[in-house]
């Protein structure tokens, strides 16, 4: 979907003037913590999160991601923001959850990004 | 629309990390992220919370916010000892090696009543 | 050839990963593939954290590239790691609350690290330091990480 989509879909803000409204969101990654989102393979993936700190940009910068959506309401400071926009990388803010954007999202045609497991292989249901 | 844990899991192909542990509460919300401050501030009673923290504080959390479950995404391990005091304190820790917005996206959709 | 030493300052959150994603273009600027700037800028942004969040005095990250290899090596003067096998394991973190509240101590550091290393050497010693040296190799440049 396109990113103008994305914002209507989660009701969300563009943060920084650059216009990217026919830019394709179509793999997504939600995760809080840096490292996690350092453990990400696929380019070309649109990050959800709820950290703000200004290494979510520098993470973003190095892992070549297409653009930001800050969940909970969060607003990164100005300066994040403006190095955001420096490096050229979209951002966006909702006030929805982190639940609530993966979900609108998925249903949305949006799907996960290709990453690697943690530890050992993967294991099945069982109970 | 509610689903029953034991449901969440044959659905989500959820493995149950432990299994001493029912499976019967009903869950009709949910929350996911690994911040513990915004956790703390947001869960309720009954959710399910998605995360990759595997941490101790995770079944503190838990406790305190008085959760279903915990989903441990992208094939998270917990620790022995973690788990050891998940089932102290009755609180049912579930694993899947689906990504945390692949969870999130088919739970969602169960939970508002779509097609599975 | 490029050979860079940065000096990163113990506690400085607010820069944290400026040295890493600097680094990221200067190694494009170097020739190095889009696939290796990306996997040496994540071995640098979890070494710079580590020495912000964990050495008591920060420390230095130094890269230097040949033809061959990118090496990044990382070094602080304590406190040390007192268990690396512990301190390996996905998930085990002592980074304090705060920090955990920043998006940092997933406990995947030092993986992450090794993972996007084709060699990875890790020394540490109580009292005297952690000595980290990370080598990503320029011919096995395939496209996968």
């Amino acid at each position: 979907m396109k990113f103008a989509d994305v914002m209507e879909l989660l009701d969300g803000e563009i943060l920084e003037g650059v216009d990217v409204s026919e830019m394709i969101i179509d793999r997504a990654y939600a995760a809080d913590l840096l490292s996690d989102v350092l453990a990400l393979t696929d380019e070309r993936t649109t990050l959800i999160t709820g950290t703000i700190s200004p290494q979510v940009i520098r993470v973003a910068d190095i892992l070549n991601v297409i653009a930001i959506i800050f969940v909970r309401g969060k607003r990164p400071p100005k300066s994040v923001v403006t190095y955001a926009q420096r490096v050229g990388i979209p951002v966006m803010c909702t006030k929805k959850t982190m639940f609530e954007s993966c979900g609108l999202l998925y249903a949305n045609g949006v799907r996960p990004c290709k990453n690697r497991p943690v530890s050992g292989p993967g294991s099945g249901c069982s109970k | 629309m509610t689903i029953r844990l034991s449901d969440l899991c044959d659905v989500l192909e959820l493995e149950h990390l432990t299994p001493i542990l029912d499976l019967d509460r009903e869950v009709n919300t949910a929350l996911v992220g690994d911040l513990l401050s915004d956790v703390l501030a947001t869960a309720k009673p009954g959710d399910v919370w998605v995360t990759v923290q595997r941490h101790q504080n995770v079944v503190a959390v838990a406790r305190v916010t008085d959760l279903a479950a915990v989903i441990l995404a992208r094939d998270v391990r917990p620790t022995d000892d973690v788990i050891a005091l998940a089932v102290e304190h009755g609180i049912v820790l579930l694993g899947s090696t689906a990504p945390a917005f692949d969870v999130c996206g088919r739970l969602y959709a169960i939970l508002r009543g779509d097609a599975r | 050839m490029l050979e860079i030493t940065y000096s990163v300052r113990a506690g400085d959150i607010e820069h944290g990963g400026t040295a890493s994603a600097w680094l990221k273009v200067e190694l494009r600027k170097e020739g190095v593939s889009e696939q290796l700037a990306r996997r040496a800028g994540v071995i640098a942004f979890e070494g710079e954290m580590n020495l912000i969040l964990y050495a008591t005095r920060g420390g230095t990250l130094h890269v230097a590239v040949d033809d061959a290899y990118i090496e990044i090596e990382l070094n602080d003067d304590g406190p040390g790691i007192e268990d690396l096998d512990l301190a390996m394991t996905p998930g085990y973190s002592t980074a304090p609350y705060w920090a955990a509240n920043l998006g940092f101590g997933a406990g995947m550091g030092l993986i992450n690290m090794e993972r996007n290393s084709d060699r990875f050497e890790i020394s540490s010693h109580l009292g005297e330091g952690t000595r980290i040296v990370c080598w990503i190799d320029r011919r096995k440049d395939d496209n996968s990480t």
